[in-house]
């Protein structure tokens, strides 16, 4: 009879030896999040903008249809999203994985950004103006610092969306696939073992945590926690 | 306390626990099972924490190949896993259903042992 420890994280460790490209993997997922990120807050923002600030004609629809493109499933336009980007040179890409999640993250970034920037006092950028700066340069020293929590609320949420993102992923990727992909193929594919699947979940969710924490003073600051 | 009182306090109960069935359970199961061995994962109905440690016992009958057991762990009973005289294939076995990191050279010192009938 003898008794011996065990090794609590053998499920991570095998993890990482049975899924073949997860360090790989976890870097292209990074970098999708950074680019959509990137996309959906730069053009989001803008647009939020221009709904918030600028009277023009149509102004209702185009804000009722940026959010057409999220009442389609990823999976009914899959195919020609396949073309499409296939054609761009971008299929099995990071940067094409980004620009599919940014169409949707655009959407909401716009609809958060332009309620922000509306309730920030038009005052305060007339004054700006006052003073000599020009319209881009007080959008971006007076009215974008102001929105900087909304901006992060809108950072987590395109965060959380592209990494945990499966189903899109699986389609438009082959060789390149993310992090969520290697962990959705260690439940459901040959190796699959829950032990791993679990320690596979557990390791998604860190980046994701660690992400909402670093962010969570800005949206606190948007709920009131401290003054802008 | 009247009933208005106790409907609200009972209705709050619910949500809080609601709450706590829907989100935190899966989770700490997800958390606890991602440090449990196959054995365990596989074992019906899942242990709330995962073992840490593992008693076995090596048996060898007469004319046949040495019997590797598991104690329970609660203790006392002992269930066979693996009846075989390889060193590699127990350490392949052990190491992957039980998480165990036992060398060949221990397990060949144990296979010894039991056949002696020390152990």
């Amino acid at each position: 009879m003898f008794s011996t420890w065990k090794n609590p994280f053998f499920n991570y460790k095998m993890f990482f030896l049975v899924s073949s490209g997860a360090f790989r993997a976890l870097l292209t997922s990074l970098k999708v999040v950074v680019f959509t990120i990137l996309i959906s807050l730069t053009i989001g923002s803008l647009a939020g903008y221009a709904f918030a600030r600028y009277i023009f004609k149509g102004k209702d629809f185009a804000k009722i249809s940026v959010l057409f493109v999220r009442m389609f499933p990823a999976v009914s336009i899959a195919i020609p999203m396949i073309i499409i980007l296939a054609n761009m040179g971008l299929f099995d890409s990071p940067s094409g994985l980004a620009l599919v999640y940014s169409v949707g993250s655009i959407a909401l970034t716009s609809w958060i950004t332009s309620s922000i920037f509306i309730s920030i006092p038009v005052e305060l950028e007339e004054a700006a103006q006052v003073f000599g700066a020009s319209k881009l340069r007080t959008f971006f020293k007076v009215t974008l610092p102001l929105a900087l929590p909304g901006l992060a609320a809108c950072s987590m949420y395109c965060f959380l969306g592209a990494w945990n993102e499966t189903i899109t992923a699986l389609l438009l990727t082959q060789n390149n696939p993310t992090f969520a992909v290697v962990v959705y193929n260690t439940v459901f594919g040959q190796q699959a073992n829950f032990g791993f699947a679990a320690a596979g979940g557990i390791l998604q969710a860190i980046p994701a945590i660690v992400f909402t924490f670093i962010i969570k003073k800005y949206i606190n600051q948007m709920w009131g926690d401290a003054t802008v | 306390m009247n009933i208005y009182k106790a409907s609200r306090k009972a209705t709050f109960a619910i949500v809080v626990s609601s709450i706590i069935f829907i989100i935190f359970l899966p989770i700490y199961f997800v958390v606890s099972m991602s440090f449990m061995s196959k054995h365990e994962v596989m074992n019906f109905p899942l242990s709330i924490v995962p073992r840490f440690s593992y008693t076995l016992k090596m048996e060898k009958p007469e004319n046949e190949k040495t019997v590797v057991s598991l104690q329970s762990s609660k203790g006392g009973e002992y269930t066979s896993l693996i009846q075989s005289d390889d060193a590699a294939r127990i350490n392949g076995y052990l190491m992957n259903e039980l998480s165990l990191n036992v060398s060949k050279e221990k397990i060949t010192e144990l296979i010894n042992d039991a056949s002696k009938g020390n152990r």
